[in-house]
């Protein structure tokens, strides 16, 4: 009967209860529709830094993060490896060599960042090929790729050659020719502008540190928590001689970058959330000032305070309920389309975006979680707002609400 | 055998100040078993007063209040509320039912909040509702029945709870001349055949003409009883 007396009353008024379950619906609707989008970019800008390049977890010899030299790179041994594949979680192990170089070509320098990779190796994390936007991957040691945005800079084209001179293991000299046998999209604006990549072991051949490397990348499991794994990791190897991190601790930049944008996106939230607080609380109100009378009578003839504060507490649950889940309903279509159909910016967009180190790309996430945590944030609002009638009627005097 | 006992019930706003007003000024009351009465009066003579301390809806400044043995005037909020629930049933002036429930319901509602099964309370609602005429409006709403309809609902109702008596404030005020007499039938039928004490204030002379027992106050006090 409470239930039933809390959905009857809450149809009294029916045009006030519509417009106030459609102000939820529409402001359920915008929370998901941004949050997805937003949290839709960030997915794709760690999918395609962490996920498809850094990885999300890396061993390196102790030391390599400060100070980011070939002369801190390390012999990959086989119980290194047998340690990190014991842990639960690890998938695979990929081996990389990074070093810096200056380039040149067409009168033009630039310094770059080369790695060495095993093809086969990287074909677990994204495959090279996939990523190839012109020309091939390499199939001779003096072949390299390079990231679009370098190709652009230098104005070079497939089968040019480019000029590398850098510093080799223990302080000899690197120098050598190569030829851009392909151009690769990192998709991501900085790695496209700095990226190259060629075979391992003609780059440890180029730098003269034969089978150094200078990171692993841990391939994981997909639902495993990368910090947890790092941790993992750190127990089951000998920490004196490598260290272990997460993209987090090895690209703060990305998650800096991601928690300021969000601010922004949070804040608009919150505004819209006060502005509906305001419009439940209204509602609410009005449901108990215009009922002061029959309250009193309800009290009056017997009913418990507590009983009746429910009515009211579950009429202000129904109408939020009511509304979260018609705008769970009513946005899942379009953050579908978008998760599919990614947003593509151009022009002055394109830029901006491309400025903050995001691609310009971007799809809807469909993440479940925004869903519950926006329907889960009006509920709360709503048992919040609830507490102004439960806090009236258990200070009610049936005489007064029946004079009111 | 008394079952309604007020000793010396005062009941006073704002005491001390200069706009003190006491509305009850030492009321001393029996009322006994099966008894029809009318406590009638000038406005602001007290009557609402006394029935609402009565019916435990109002707190005395001094005196006593004995229902069946009982004192409610030592009853906290909670426990008057359980009183009421179990011992008195109550009939407003207007606009009593609750507005979404069906007049089968209304009735039904009080017997729910005593937890009686639902089988039970079915049963007795549509027997009360017979018995005030509107066997064939159980489906029907407040605002599609006439007032004089919705105070025989409400008299349904209050005698749902199986009450030792029934306090009626002003039952017809808000009543036409036939809907007054078919609502004072039943009472009075009620009152009659199954002994329910019945209690109203009321200024209405239909209704003073049919009570057993008409107590006149004035100023707050009881100055005539017959």
């Amino acid at each position: 009967m409470i239930l039933k007396l809390a959905w009857r009353n809450i149809w009294r008024n029916k045009r006030r209860s519509t417009i106030t379950i459609v102000s939820i619906v529409i402001a359920v609707f915008l929370a998901i529709f941004m949050r997805s989008i937003q949290l839709g970019m960030y997915a794709n800008m760690i999918r395609n830094v962490v996920g498809n390049y850094s990885g999300y977890v890396q061993v390196h010899a102790k030391g390599y993060w400060e100070e980011q030299s070939i002369n801190n790179g390390f012999v990959v041994n086989q119980d290194l490896q047998d340690q990190i594949k014991s842990v639960n979680g690890v998938v695979d192990i990929v081996p990389r060599l990074s070093n810096f170089a200056l380039a040149s070509a067409n009168n033009l320098t630039k310094g770059l960042s080369i790695t060495g990779v095993e093809t086969e190796k990287e074909k677990r994390m994204k495959p090279l090929e996939d990523r190839i936007v012109s020309g091939h991957i390499f199939r001779k040691d003096n072949e390299i790729i390079i990231g679009k945005k370098v190709a652009k800079f230098f104005n070079t084209k497939i089968n040019d050659t480019l000029i590398l001179i850098g510093q080799g293991y223990h302080g000899s000299n690197a120098a050598g020719k190569f030829v851009i046998s392909g151009v690769i999209d990192m998709k991501n604006p900085l790695l496209d502008q700095t990226t190259v990549f060629m075979d391992l072991k003609a780059f440890q051949q180029y730098l003269d540190a034969p089978d150094v490397v200078t990171s692993l990348v841990i391939l994981k499991k997909d639902r495993i928590n990368e910090k947890e794994l790092a941790h993992q990791i750190a127990q089951a190897i000998n920490t004196d001689d490598y260290e272990v991190m997460d993209w987090h601790q090895m690209q703060p930049e990305i998650d800096q970058t991601i928690k300021v944008d969000s601010i922004g996106g949070i804040i608009m939230i919150a505004i819209l959330y006060m502005i509906i607080t305001f419009g439940i609380f209204g509602t609410v109100l009005m449901m108990v000032q215009e009922r002061m009378y029959e309250l009193g009578i309800m009290i009056s003839i017997g009913m418990k305070k507590l009983k009746l504060a429910l009515i009211l507490f579950f009429e202000t649950i129904f109408l939020s309920s009511i509304g979260v889940i018609l705008g769970m309903i009513a946005v899942s279509p379009l953050v579908y389309y978008y998760h599919t159909h990614p947003i593509d910016f151009s022009g002055q967009a394109n830029k901006a975006m491309e400025s903050y180190g995001f691609e310009p790309l971007i799809p809807a996430s469909t993440d479940p979680t925004i869903f519950t945590t926006h329907g889960l944030i009006i509920l709360s609002i709503s048992i919040l707002i609830s507490l102004y009638p439960i806090w009236i009627i258990l200070h009610l005097n049936p005489i007064k609400a029946m004079r009111a | 055998m008394s079952i309604i006992t007020t000793k010396d019930l005062f009941k006073i706003y704002n005491a001390g100040s200069e706009i003190e007003v006491r509305a009850l000024n030492g009321v001393d009351l029996n009322i006994k078993e099966g008894e029809f009465t009318a406590i009638v009066g000038p406005s602001g003579s007290g009557k609402t007063t006394l029935l609402n301390i009565i019916g435990g809806l109002d707190q005395p400044t001094s005196g006593s209040v004995i229902i069946n043995e009982t004192e409610i005037t030592n009853l906290n909020a909670n426990q008057l509320i359980d009183f009421r629930l179990h011992n008195i049933g109550f009939v407003f002036q207007a606009y009593n039912l609750i507005p979404v429930l069906t007049a089968l319901e209304n009735v039904e509602f009080i017997m729910m909040m005593q937890g009686e099964p639902q089988d039970l309370r079915q049963k007795r609602a549509k027997e009360l509702l017979k018995a005030v005429g509107l066997e064939r409006e159980t489906n029907k709403r407040p605002n599609k029945m006439s007032g004089g309809q919705q105070q025989r609902v409400a008299v349904a109702r209050a005698l749902a709870s199986k009450p030792k008596f029934v306090l009626a404030d002003e039952p017809t005020a808000n009543l036409d001349s036939k809907s007054t007499a078919q609502l004072l039938d039943i009472m009075a039928n009620l009152n009659k055949e199954e002994g329910t004490t019945f209690i109203f204030s009321t200024h209405d002379q239909r209704v003073i003409d049919r009570a057993r027992r008409v107590i006149t106050l004035d100023d707050g006090k009881i100055i005539a009883d017959e």
